[in-house]
């Protein structure tokens, strides 16, 4: 057959062709939105985390922010928890615990979270009571008091507590013989509540025990050290910013005693001075050289933020870790979150293995005694 | 068919095109998809396998690090001064005069003192010697090492099952009313499988080993509660290489019990419920299951056990996302989607400009082609391409300057041939004209000197008739005949010059009127004949009244004429067909031979003698010039002997006479 083609006719059928392009376009489309449009069909879990990222207490803490967005992005990336992505609401409490209630309610009034993190035994002691009021599960982090956790039952602790912290020592203590020991120690929640471990068990062995402190932000530590000069052993208890200082001056007041400090010390910005030669320190496992279960850890937070992994980093990290596995294949909710903390749990992070017995809320990773050798942790 | 009418069931070349590209796309797309989904599917296996194989790695790490453990003990247990501890214990107990109620009356003492405090008898054991290098060489020696305490407990019995050393308080003090002591007993090592460890205190596997002196006697048994979890830490299970972030390692016991996980987990948990449980078949394999609502390749292998430790049947399951897994394929999927999308895009637009590149050509081909049928011979298409379509559009081109030249040729050959046939056909009509003329003058002119000769034969013939000799009278007589049938010679080429000379002007004639008047007037030939005539009603045409009787006269005079010897039997009538009547007159005579069939219109012609069938021989051609002068025809069909029928026909211009009326012209 012959047909005439008119321009009619020709506009028809490009019309037809660019309907069919069009077409194949849409459905080509449509197919690839499919997965975008999947990822955006369920509603993330929040997570509030009020930690001390500027302020005196910045330097133990700003770690286990850095640590969380890696854990983040990891769970996320596995999507395990049946297709839902977890969002951290993270806020900054000036290392001020009065800030940190004004932020929890901010973040409870804009995001509801499943679930809080708090660094500092400070911050966290004055969150709790929120905690229990909102019934919303608190897991604190870079809290070593025992006043945390106490008598509370939506609130948990991921970290070493105040007798874990003397307990290696202590034991130091008794192999020296030891006879009079200096108590020098940030007088705030968390150094009371290593003084409340550690003063009975001094007092059980028949030792002296001298005690000073100062104040947060403090950075001159010269009087107390003086008035501690004279013991055979001086235990400094304090955060991260307060080492560096403590250590300098002790060395300055040409201390010649021995010199423990609490596990904040271990972090590598304090045991490599100088001055921190020589130190015992409760240190977590992490710092030992061969340890290879923080490896990817280090690797991946040195990469990220340009400096070496802490231990208030990794436990941070192994918190919203441990959150995510327990959730898997749970059903999300505050109730069952708590439920399942309760419930008892093993966990092998990336500090060791938590074994946690039904009913506990304090979640520890072991800390032994160790000795700055060189800037180098050796365990002893 | 109308070759301007579109048919459906066919589709224009460039839709052809079209179709045919997408068909190929999607076989194209057809292929890249099972390519993607094979290449899937052996990712999957080859990753599935791989995994198979890390989780066999996993397997026989456990087993062989349960059997290193127990390797540990035995060498603990072949320490001189675990050696010397023992055996003294043994010679301290047979001393003893009850040793059964020594052992009885302690370990109830034991088991009686609260589970927090140490008798002093237990600070003694806990203590000795043996005990501290229970702990050195196993417990510290571990933590110190890995960082974790890997020996829950660790105790010496001797050889009766009391407890003489240990590096942790024990929860009794007898030991040899467990099983494990007795298998260990006799049978020089025990392995349980994972429990709760009363003494201590936690999930534990339990490594028995005998302790025998340098004669090989059985002098004592040592027991170890080897944490599992910090085996499991210690055998750097988590650790081992993965593909994938999603990796999680799982152990479990034959029964669904789970002992480990790289996920938070409770231990023996029982989940022999899963899905990935069930799905465990055999000793080692791997397949999907949905966890945590996404898909998950699990691999398993099963215990098969170290050396002589035949193993507990456990599994090792190792997991990955399937995404995960797949994600090469899958963003090579969305990959090709995309570069198809683009190519179906592309290849559209690409299809769109070829097609078009093929169908405009012939677009403007059909166009240029109706124009050239329509008489547009100047025009050309534009030479685009030197390709096919160029060649046919060079082509065309050339065809349309070969048709115009031609057809310039065909008209001046027309108008030379048409100058000349007008000049011809003038010549003729002055020629006709002037014979016409010519015909008429002489046939009118000759008829006056024709009288005269006429009367003055017959005045010879009244005056002289019987005075000349008989010869004179007949030669008056041959005289008289011949003018006679010269003057009717004449009347007859009168009449036939008349017909176009002389016609009167056409009208509306009634044919039965017609038709009636001849039959009246040939009453006598008729009745002298016997002849019948009969006729169908006939129609009213336009004509010439006196010409048409004249034609039916003649028809009808002439069927009488020649007759056969039958009585004339003549029936006229008329038939329409279209834009004319045809008039027939049908009789039964002589009959024409066909080959005459034209002659007999031609002047003059005669098929017969006059003295037979008298007459000019003009009648006919009378006929066919009134017929011709009506616009029609006349033709006769005859076979000799069997009648003949003359046919005229008469152009039907009632209808335009009709519309001319209605004018008023």
């Amino acid at each position: 057959m012959f047909r005439v083609a008119g321009k009619g006719t020709s506009r028809a059928a490009s019309r037809r062709t660019m309907a069919l392009a069009i077409l194949v376009v849409l459905v080509a489309g449509s197919v690839l939105s499919v997965e975008y449009v999947q990822a955006r069909a369920k509603d993330p879990i929040k997570i509030g985390v009020i930690l001390s990222l500027t302020g005196s207490g910045a330097s133990s803490t700003v770690d286990a922010r850095d640590a969380l967005v890696i854990a983040v992005e990891e769970i996320n990336q596995r999507n395990e928890l049946n297709g839902r992505k977890i969002v951290l609401i993270i806020r900054d409490c000036m290392s001020d615990p009065d800030k940190a209630v004004e932020v929890y309610g901010e973040i409870e009034e804009a995001h509801h979270p499943l679930m809080y993190i708090s660094g500092m035994s400070s911050i966290s002691v004055a969150l709790a009571p929120l905690a229990e009021n909102n019934r919303t599960p608190l897991i604190a982090v870079v809290s070593s008091s025992d006043s945390v956790t106490a008598g509370r039952e939506w609130v948990f602790r991921y970290y070493p507590g105040s007798v874990q912290e003397t307990v290696p020592v202590l034991a130091k203590i008794d192999a020296l013989g030891i006879s009079t020991v200096g108590f020098l120690y940030l007088d705030d929640e968390y150094g009371n509540s290593v003084l409340d471990a550690f003063q009975p068990e001094i007092q059980s062995r028949g030792l002296s025990l001298k005690t000073e402190h100062f104040q947060p932000g403090a950075t001159d530590y010269s009087a107390q050290i003086q008035n501690l000069s004279d013991a055979e052993a001086i235990f400094a208890v304090g955060v991260v910013g307060n080492y560096q200082g403590i250590l300098a001056q002790l060395r300055g007041a040409d201390y010649s005693g021995l010199v423990f400090v609490a596990s904040g010390a271990s972090v590598p910005s304090v045991r490599s001075i100088p001055e921190a030669d020589g130190v015992f320190v409760s240190a977590p496992n992490i710092y030992r050289p061969a340890y290879a279960f923080s490896k990817h850890l280090e690797e991946e937070f040195e990469e990220r933020h340009n400096k070496p992994l802490t231990h208030q980093g990794a436990s941070t990290y192994d918190v919203l870790q441990l959150v995510s596995g327990l959730l898997v294949d749970e059903v999300v909710s505050k109730e069952n979150l708590r439920d399942l903390l309760l419930r008892g749990f093993v966990y092998s992070g990336t500090l060791g293995d938590i074994i946690a017995k039904p009913g506990t809320h304090n979640f520890a990773f072991p800390l032994y005694q160790a000795q700055v050798v060189n800037g180098v942790l050796v365990f002893r | 068919m109308n070759s301007r009418t579109r048919n459906p069931f066919r589709s224009r070349i460039a839709v052809r095109i079209g179709t045919g590209f997408m068909v190929v796309l999607l076989l194209l797309s057809g292929l890249t998809w099972f390519v993607l989904s094979a290449s899937s599917h052996y990712l999957r296996n080859s990753v599935g396998e791989d995994a198979a194989a890390v989780a066999a790695t996993a397997m026989f790490g456990l087993d062989r690090g349960i059997v290193l453990k127990r390797s540990v003990l035995e060498r603990i247990c072949q320490d001189s001064q675990l050696l010397a501890s023992v055996s003294e214990s043994n010679s301290y107990f047979e001393t003893l005069p009850d040793t059964e109620a020594y052992i009885n009356e302690t370990d109830l003492a034991w088991r009686s003192a609260p589970h927090d405090e140490l008798t002093p008898f237990m600070y003694s054991i806990l203590n000795n010697t043996l005990s501290e290098m229970l702990r050195a060489r196993l417990v510290n020696s571990h933590i110190l090492e890995y960082g974790h305490n890997l020996y829950a407990e660790v105790f010496v019995t001797n050889k009766y099952g009391a407890t003489i050393a240990m590096a942790g308080k024990t929860s009794d003090y007898r030991q040899n009313d467990e099983v494990w002591w007795q298998v260990a007993a006799s049978n020089g090592s025990h392995i349980g499988d994972v429990e709760y460890d009363e003494s201590a205190g936690t999930y534990g596997l339990m490594i028995c080993t005998r302790v025998t002196d340098a004669n090989g006697t059985m002098i004592g048994v040592a027991k170890s509660v080897v944490d599992f979890v910090g085996l499991v830490r210690e055998m750097e299970i988590g650790l081992l290489p993965s593909p994938y972030p999603s990796r999680e390692i799982r152990v479990l016991t034959s029964d669904g019990g789970m002992l480990f996980s790289s996920r938070a987990y409770r231990l023996l948990e029982d989940v022999s419920d899963e899905s990935y449980f069930v799905s465990m078949q055999g000793h080692s394999g791997y397949f999907v299951a949905e966890m945590g609502g996404r898909d998950v390749l699990f691999a398993y292998a099963q215990s098969t056990g170290y050396i002589d430790f035949t193993g507990f049947g456990w599994f090792a399951l190792v997991g990955y996302n399937l995404a995960d897994v797949l994600a090469p394929t899958l963003e090579l999927r969305t990959v090709t989607l995309q570069a198809t999308a683009l190519l179906i895009v592309l290849g559209a637009a690409v299809a769109y400009v070829f097609t078009r590149s093929i169908s405009r050509p012939i677009q403007e081909f059909t166009v240029a082609a109706r124009e050239v049928s329509g008489g547009n011979l100047e025009r050309r298409v534009e030479v685009r391409t030197q390709d096919e379509i160029g060649e046919l559009a060079s082509t065309f081109n050339e065809m349309t300057v070969s048709l115009r030249e031609s057809k310039e040729d065909l008209e001046g050959k027309i108008q030379q041939r048409t100058k000349e046939l007008d000049e011809a056909n003038k010549g003729l009509k002055a020629s006709n004209a002037e014979l016409e003329q010519f015909a008429y003058v002489a046939s009118h002119d000759m008829q006056e000197p024709l009288r005269m000769i006429r009367s003055y034969l017959e005045m010879l013939s009244r005056r002289y008739k019987g005075q000349l000799d008989s010869d004179a009278d007949e030669f008056i007589g041959y005289a008289v005949d011949g003018v006679d049938r010269l003057q009717r010679m004449i009347d007859d080429l009168l009449a036939l010059s008349r017909v176009g000379t002389k016609g009167e002007p056409f009208r509306r004639i009634d044919c039965n009127v017609v038709l009636n008047e001849i039959i009246s007037n040939l009453k006598v030939a008729i009745e002298t004949n016997d002849a019948i005539i009969t006729s169908d009603r006939l129609p009213t045409v336009i004509g010439d009244e006196l010409q048409l009787s004249q034609l039916f006269q003649n028809l009808l005079g002439n069927a009488m004429k020649f007759r056969s010897e039958a009585a004339p039997k003549i029936h006229v009538s008329a038939e329409r067909r279209p834009g004319e009547w045809v008039f027939s007159v049908r009789d039964n005579g002589i009959g024409i031979d066909p080959q005459h069939f034209e002659r007999v219109f031609v002047v003059f012609q005669r098929l017969h003698s006059r003295d037979k069938y008298p007459g000019t021989g003009i009648g006919l051609a009378i006929c066919r010039k009134i017929a011709e002068r009506h616009g029609g025809r006349i033709w006769v069909e005859s076979q000799p002997g069997k009648g003949s029928t003359f046919y005229f026909s008469i152009p039907d211009r009632r209808v335009e006479v009709a519309k001319d009326e209605r004018q008023g012209n």
